[in-house]
């Protein structure tokens, strides 16, 4: 038994100044008012574990400089002490199935990074629990082969399908595809037109069937749905249509409007809570949240960014209370990805929890507990 | 007095391993034993001191975490640094950051403030689990050198200085085809290479000297013994330079050369952690693994990935030969011995409880836990 003291525990709707005893592994009890402890929390937060449907970091750490590729073991680690120190007790690693084209080498690290992440979870020396949430890119013709060895990996428990092609979702103006993608795709005028006609007509001709697929696949499997950069109701009507429990980053308004009523959560990403805005000119995250259209969160590419927006939409300015915007963080990724046994703090949950102190509106985690056991 | 003991512990200390139990008192390593005692059970995992990284950029990518994207709150951009830090097994951390650019490239400069803002924010309220100094990284060239370090001299926590000069021709920039590739695209409308290449070496020409003149004076008023740091040395001149300068650090010399000289010269020689790790330069430049074989390494630096450190460490172990207390030293004592840390860097009774818990998996050494004077940070 260990007891956790003086902390200001954030419960699914209060936050109480109380004690949590934890027990196997698992929140035993909570108790308010003061008492001795085996740690003093002096009166930080006590939030449960971050749940992290979609990060990317882990590619970061395995190609840390361009043309420089790191052991993939190492990088799983590296990345996994990342997450644990950034508050996130469950990270859903987004990997790549199938590319855009956008960038060909992305499809050269899906293979080392599954391997590279097996073997540091069999040997036992990950601080966070890892799952898989298989990023399928709709427009290539490789994304089922490539998933479809992995249907059966217990670690595979979150899908969204994706579809880059310009001229609708996540880059609406082929323009501005154009200017953004130029320098850093390396090609010439000529061959990036050649480039933009290919993948829109994949786009058109071959990714309504790949999709078909992958939405039985992931049925047949019971892996839970995402769709990803909805910007019309049309986008939104098809993957309800198709059984899908969440849409992640909707890029416009009208999208996530269609998602409320159409049962599925809006998930946005901390990058676009904590800078004000999308980076793209899409929909903010804020104002989805002062609207009641905001559902879940995700790190996307700044592992810290979750924790932060957490407490910039349930802090003093923000338009949820932190109870609500923690849930935003645990709860509601939990629901999403049927993990019942994590995502609150309440007896019989695991025991994944952080301790948290804010400074200056920046919160800093101090402490990080996975099953009862500080690992960070 | 709370103690707190850790036990069944390999112990790396500076000249063998001893397995044996270590107890920590008021921030400080009070006792260290042979054979087991009551107390937290470390498996017969390591237990080293904590790291000490003289150099790292990492503050910059949280900073900007993809091209063109500023972080709006430099804090908690440095708290994500911290924690990757922290979790790498490094409790003393000298933060580099540049003053000045060799680059047009915008950013570099916006960066210097805001950077030495966030970490004396951290360092005011507590807030990290490294002990952060500032290492200000100069670039000789720029001509607006002097005025960015102006309003730091005085900055307690400005502990180390370092010295570039990315002028083309010479040092990181002697290969002049790897210059054009890295120019071309920078170029400015209607400027030619050429054009660029000699503004940039009339300019270094003039104002390095006097820089370098100047920035040494200032530094060493501040305190006598204060270190300074060399940068990407290639040639014997270089070498002989920093010598004269009085400079007892060299930070990643290119050749094997300059780093032959520097150690025949007693300048501590540092190389880039990723370098060993990955077998070689990721530029093209001297093998660190070459340069230990030859007994010329003297401390490693994570560079531009923390987690490179330790790993470093254990991979000169394996495969230069190097016994274990002299590998982790190079992340250890040597780094601290040569920023003048002398209450830190090796297991030994009276030194802060800086600590890590290693285990060691298949090669790759996890960071299972970390200690700061005594506390556990990670």
């Amino acid at each position: 038994m260990t007891v956790l003291a003086n902390a200001r525990i954030v419960l699914p709707d209060e936050v109480v100044l109380g004690a949590l005893r934890l027990d196997g592994g698992e929140i035993a009890a909570i108790e308010p008012g003061r008492l001795q402890g085996d740690a003093d929390f002096g009166d930080d937060y006590l939030l449960p574990g971050l749940i992290d449907l979609h990060t990317d970091a882990i590619e970061r750490h395995y190609q840390p400089r361009p043309g420089v590729q790191w052991d993939a073991a190492a990088a799983a680690m590296a990345h996994d002490a990342q997450a644990a120190t950034s508050g996130i007790t469950t990270v859903f690693d987004a990997l790549p199935f199938g590319t855009s084209y956008r960038k060909v080498e992305r499809a050269l690290v899906l293979a080392p990074l599954l391997d590279g992440l097996a073997k540091a979870e069999s040997a036992g020396v990950l601080r966070a629990r890892h799952f898989l949430h298989a990023r399928c890119e709709v427009t290539d013709p490789d994304t089922v082969g490539l998933l479809e060895p992995w249907l059966h990996d217990p670690r595979l428990r979150f899908m969204s399908l994706m579809d880059h092609a310009p001229g609708q979702r996540q880059s609406p103006d082929i323009a501005v595809y154009r200017e953004r993608h130029m320098a850093a795709m390396n090609l010439s005028d000529a061959e990036m037109d050649e480039h933009i006609a290919a993948i829109r007509h994949r786009s058109e001709v071959l990714a309504p069937e790949i999709r078909a697929r992958l939405v039985k696949l992931a049925h047949a499997h019971g892996i839970p749905l995402s769709s990803h950069d909805d910007e019309t109701v049309a986008h939104v009507e098809q993957a309800a249509a198709e059984g899908m429990v969440l849409s992640e980053f909707p890029t416009t308004r009208a999208a996530a409007e269609a998602a409320h009523r159409l049962g599925l959560l809006n998930l946005m990403g901390g990058p676009n809570v904590v800078r004000g805005g999308s980076n793209y000119g899409n929909v903010s995250a804020l104002e989805l949240a002062t609207d009641g259209l905001l559902d879940a969160l995700a790190s996307d590419y700044v592992p810290a960014s979750l924790l932060h927006a957490v407490f910039i939409l349930g802090g003093p300015n923000g338009p949820a209370t932190l109870p609500q915007a923690v849930g935003w963080a645990t709860s509601a990724p939990a629901k999403a990805a049927n993990l019942a046994d994590r995502g609150a703090i309440r007896p019989g949950l695991r025991a994944d929890l952080i301790r948290v102190r804010v400074s200056d509106g920046v919160p800093s985690v101090r402490e990080t507990y996975v099953g009862g056991r500080r690992v960070a | 007095m709370s103690e707190t003991i850790l036990s069944n512990a390999r112990l790396v200390l500076r000249d063998q391993v001893l397995d044996g139990h270590l107890a920590l008192r008021d921030g400080h390593i009070a006792a260290i034993g042979t054979g087991s005692a009551q107390g937290e059970d470390l498996n017969g995992d390591y237990l080293i001191p904590g790291l000490v990284e003289l150099h790292t950029d990492n503050i910059e990518k949280n900073l900007r975490p993809r091209p063109g994207i500023t972080w709006p709150s430099a804090l908690a951009a440095i708290l994500a640094h911290d924690t990757a830090c922290a979790g790498a097994g490094i409790t003393t951390v000298y933060d580099s950051i540049s003053v000045g650019e060799y680059s047009d490239a915008p950013g570099r400069r916006e960066f210097l403030q805001l950077s030495v803002d966030g970490i004396r924010e951290g360092v005011a309220a507590g807030l990290f689990r490294a002990d952060h100094r500032l290492h200000l990284r100069c670039e000789l060239p720029d001509p607006g050198v002097l005025r960015l370090l102006e309003p730091y001299w005085d900055e307690p926590l400005f502990g180390l200085v370092s010295l570039m000069d990315h002028t083309p021709g010479q040092r990181q920039w002697r290969d002049m085809e790897k210059y054009r590739t890295y120019l071309t695209p920078r170029l400015l409308p209607g400027e030619t290479f050429d054009q660029r290449v000699a503004d940039r070496i009339e300019t270094g020409q003039k104002l390095v000297p006097i820089h370098r003149r100047e920035i040494l004076a200032r530094w060493r008023a501040k305190g006598p013994d204060l270190p300074v740091a060399s940068h990407d040395d290639t040639t014997l001149e270089h070498v002989a330079e920093a010598a004269a300068d009085g400079i007892a650090i060299a930070e990643f010399p290119t050749t094997l050369e300059a780093a032959k000289a520097l150690n025949a010269a007693h300048i501590g020689v540092v190389m880039g952690a990723p370098n060993v790790v990955r077998g070689e330069s990721h530029s093209g430049n001297v093998s660190a693994l070459d340069l230990a074989d030859e007994g010329l390494v003297d401390a490693l630096s994570s560079d531009y990935a923390p987690f490179s450190l330790l790993h470093a460490a254990f991979v000169l172990n394996e495969r230069a030969g190097i016994a274990l207390p002299d590998a982790i030293a190079t992340v250890t004592a040597a780094p601290a011995a040569m920023a003048r840390l002398r209450d830190r860097g090796q297991i030994a009774e009276g030194l802060r409880a800086d600590l890590v818990h290693v285990h060691l998996h298949e090669g790759v050494p996890v960071v299972r836990a970390v200690w700061r004077q005594g506390n556990r940070v990670a």
